[in-house]
């Protein structure tokens, strides 16, 4: 107001009044911050800082889930190291049974015992190849079926991944960051051979336990090497795995880290400064005051006092 | 001149000063009273006979002072404004008012709003693309589901809510315009009568131009003066009050108009005489016609539009998979903007997570399809992403709105101030007119004494020759 203006009492009762409700009206805004202890709580208040708090929002309900499915991953691919490993335990035994069996010496009583040791390896052999994880046969493929091997024949149940193909037939995916999916399963014919050529795993420990109850060197040794051979593509599997493994788990780590990030830029854009805020509340309280005190002494006096 | 005639001046004098004091009176009464103008006594030297003549025994000075009348003061200019200010200002403050609560209604940015609940949708299908046999991640991603849908239709309630009561305050804005008319046009006729009859109507036509105001803040109206201290008042060009007739409005609302057409079939405020379309430029009712004709069906068309697009593409998607038991998806959500959002499925199994088609007879169980559904969260023609954009625009608008009300009334304020400075009561300024109208009386007063004392001295000191 320009001091041309003429004053009036009203005017100056009214002008008082603006400040003061300008003033009340700032320490609201503080105490609501303080006391939500968010410094955005309305678009309107920042439009900018309400959009990154959504993205972020969103994004870190995202990158969580990221962290759950390269969690879960890993989960599955421990669960098929472990059974991997437990094969190779299995398959070595097989060997040194053959190799027994390969020794001249050994009757035939002897080699019924070795043939029905070899019959109960090839058994559990194929309970580990139908392992579950969480219900879900670990090497049947994206089949739905209750088992990756038939107990009784053996035979292959499941469906197998072309690795090269882009569909998801056979293929167990963990979709770890934003694009980004990791296979994290092996099918039965990958680890075991495929049926159909005859000399899938689980065809040779039956050919071992035959030849061997019929005591036919020369086959044992064609089978020793089979076995071997599949044991290879066991080890080859195997430390696919862990190379898999490894890049799940790197996979989970950035996304943790990611939350970290994703967290603290949130409470950056949206929560409030504490000791800031209860400094400025104190500063706009100190203005109050002040603005009180000078409202009582402008509004009281008038001409009036010093008349007579 | 008659002898006579000093007490005839002191006479008027007294009789003027006594006026003085008692509109002084008046004014330090109606310190506080709303619209009150101060009163000035106008005064005026009483000539004396200016009409040359032969014999007149003009000596040359006055006649003493008379009341021309009573002045409001008051500058017509600054009234002009205040009205404008103000009906621009009640017309920003309303539209404030249902920004905010439309805020309220999105609750954003929180942990809580649709944004949040999308995510959570989201996330579920994350869970189901690592389990895609397991039941229980399936059904907590219908349970999300109906939730979203939910958080949707509340937000489109919410907003017709607001829609409806913002109908209602302005059919009760304009039920109080009528009446304010109906008492403007008959304090125009007291004023009339009261100026025709030579009272002074400046009393009456404080409390007019208070209404006045009032209206302006109504509807925004505007006055030309007439004869006789009347006012008439326009709105968009139209009488509202032409001297001492008022014309009434109405608030039509189409049948059929919802929240959700109103920009293509408005609610209009009318003329009762004739039905035609009163123009409210600004005021309340402007303030409140722009928010049900032009941003609250806006509103609700944009978040029609993000669950058009929710709905749009969960349905695509879902489609382009198969469910557990290795049919082809089928739509999630079933979306029509008249009732609003629900989830089409009830079965779990009916979600499809799976990208490839059953291989002879056996469901894939791949989670291709899941994970698609997942990485809808950040697709940029997503639901999110027109969800997000929609909130900033929101945000943008009302902070527009927060600034230019602050502004529009930093402005009132001057204007007010500029008009109250004009026409304010300053007790100090009344306390020295007290004084001095008080001073001039005693002083007149004097000047009988002295006029009565020079009298006696003629009438007791003269004629005594010979006694």
């Amino acid at each position: 107001m320009s001091s041309a203006f003429r004053i009036t009492n009203r005017s100056i009762s009214q002008s008082a009044m603006a400040g003061l409700q300008a003033n009340l009206g700032r320490m609201q805004k503080l105490n609501e911050q303080l006391s939500s202890g968010r410094q955005v709580n309305r678009p309107s208040d920042s439009p900018v800082a309400t959009s990154s708090a959504m993205q972020f929002r969103s994004q870190l309900r995202q990158t969580e889930q990221y962290a759950r499915n390269a969690q879960d991953g890993i989960s599955w691919l421990g669960a098929i190291d472990d059974t991997l490993t437990t094969m190779l335990g299995s398959g070595g035994r097989v060997r040194q049974l053959i190799l027994t069996g390969l020794n001249a010496t050994s009757g035939p009583a002897e080699r019924e015992a070795l043939a029905a040791e070899v019959d109960t390896l090839r058994s559990s052999l194929l309970d580990t190849a139908n392992s579950t994880y969480l219900n879900r046969p670990l090497f049947a493929g994206t089949a739905d079926v209750g088992a990756a091997y038939d107990r009784v024949t053996g035979s292959f149940l499941g469906n197998t991944g072309d690795e090269a193909s882009a569909g998801a037939v056979g293929k167990v995916e963990r979709s770890v960051a934003p694009g980004v999916t990791l296979r994290v399963n092996l099918t039965g014919p990958e680890i075991f051979g495929d049926q159909g050529a005859g000399d899938d795993l689980f065809a040779v420990l039956e050919r071992v336990s035959t030849n061997l109850r019929a005591g036919d060197t020369a086959a044992l040794s064609e089978d020793l090497a089979s076995l071997d051979g599949r044991m290879e593509v066991v080890l080859n599997q195997l430390a696919k795995v862990g190379a898999r493994y490894h890049q799940v788990e790197t996979m989970r780590n950035r996304a943790e880290n990611n939350l970290i990030t994703l967290t603290s830029g949130l409470s950056e854009v949206e929560d409030i400064d504490m000791p800031k805020t209860i400094v400025d509340l104190q500063l706009q309280e100190v203005a109050y005051k002040a603005a009180l005190s000078a409202t009582a002494k402008v509004i009281q006096p008038s001409l009036l006092d010093f008349l007579r | 001149m008659s002898e006579f005639f000093g007490l005839r001046i002191a006479l008027s004098s007294l009789y003027a000063q006594r006026q003085g004091l008692e509109t002084t009176g008046h004014n330090v009464a109606n310190v506080n009273t709303e619209g009150y103008s101060r009163q000035r006594v106008g005064l005026l030297a009483a000539g004396g006979n200016t009409v040359p003549a032969i014999h007149s025994l003009w000596a040359g000075a006055g006649a003493g002072v008379g009341v021309a009348g009573i002045d409001r003061l008051r500058d017509q200019f600054l009234e002009a404004r205040a009205l404008t200010e103000h009906s621009v200002d009640s017309g920003l403050r309303q539209s404030q008012q249902v920004l905010a609560r439309v805020e309220l209604v999105f609750s954003e940015p929180s942990p809580n709003g649709l944004q949040a609940q999308l995510a959570e949708l989201w996330a579920g299908w994350g869970d189901i693309a690592n389990q895609p046999t397991d039941l229980a991640a399936r059904s907590q991603l219908l349970e999300r589901a109906k939730t979203l849908a939910t958080g949707v239709n509340q937000i489109r309630d919410d907003l017709s809510a607001l829609w409806g009561s913002s109908v209602e305050q302005l059919s009760v804005t304009v039920d109080a315009v009528n009446a304010t008319a109906a008492r403007v046009a008959e304090l125009n006729g007291a004023i009339e009568r009261a100026v025709k009859g030579g009272l002074s109507p400046n009393d009456l036509a404080d409390q007019r131009d208070l209404l006045v105001l009032q209206l302006a803040e109504a509807v925004g109206a505007t006055v030309r003066p007439q004869d006789a201290g009347v006012v008439d008042v326009f709105v968009g060009g139209t009488a509202l009050v032409r001297g001492s007739r008022a014309e009434a409005l109405k608030v039509a609302v189409p049948a059929g108009t919802t929240a959700g057409n109103a920009d293509t079939q408005p609610v209009q405020v009318q003329w009762v005489k004739d039905g035609y379309p009163a123009l409210v430029g600004g005021g309340t009712a402007g303030g409140l016609l722009d928010s049900v004709n032009r941003a609250l069906p806006g509103y609700r068309a944009a978040i029609d539009g993000v669950a058009a697009t929710l709905a749009g593409k969960v349905n695509d998607q879902q489609t382009a998979g198969y469910d557990l038991a290795g049919a082809p998806g089928l739509a999630l959500f079933s979306w029509d903007p008249a009732t609003g959002m629900s989830v089409a499925l009830t079965d779990p199994a009916a979600l499809a997570a799976a990208s490839e088609p059953p291989a002879g007879g056996v469901p894939s169980t791949d989670g291709r399809n899941a994970i698609r559904m997942a990485e809808l969260a950040s697709a940029p023609d997503g639901p999110d992403q027109a969800y997000r954009s929609f909130i900033v625009a929101l945000g943008v608008e009302t902070q527009a709105v927060n600034r230019r009300v602050d502004i529009q009334a930093n402005i009132t304020r001057q204007v007010d101030a500029a008009r109250d400075s004009e026409s304010g009561v300053n007790l100090d300024e009344e306390m020295a007119n007290m004084v001095a109208y008080q001073q001039a009386y005693s002083a007149a007063a004097r000047v009988l004494t002295a006029v009565d004392q020079m009298l006696e001295t003629l009438i007791k000191g003269t004629g005594l020759v010979g006694r």
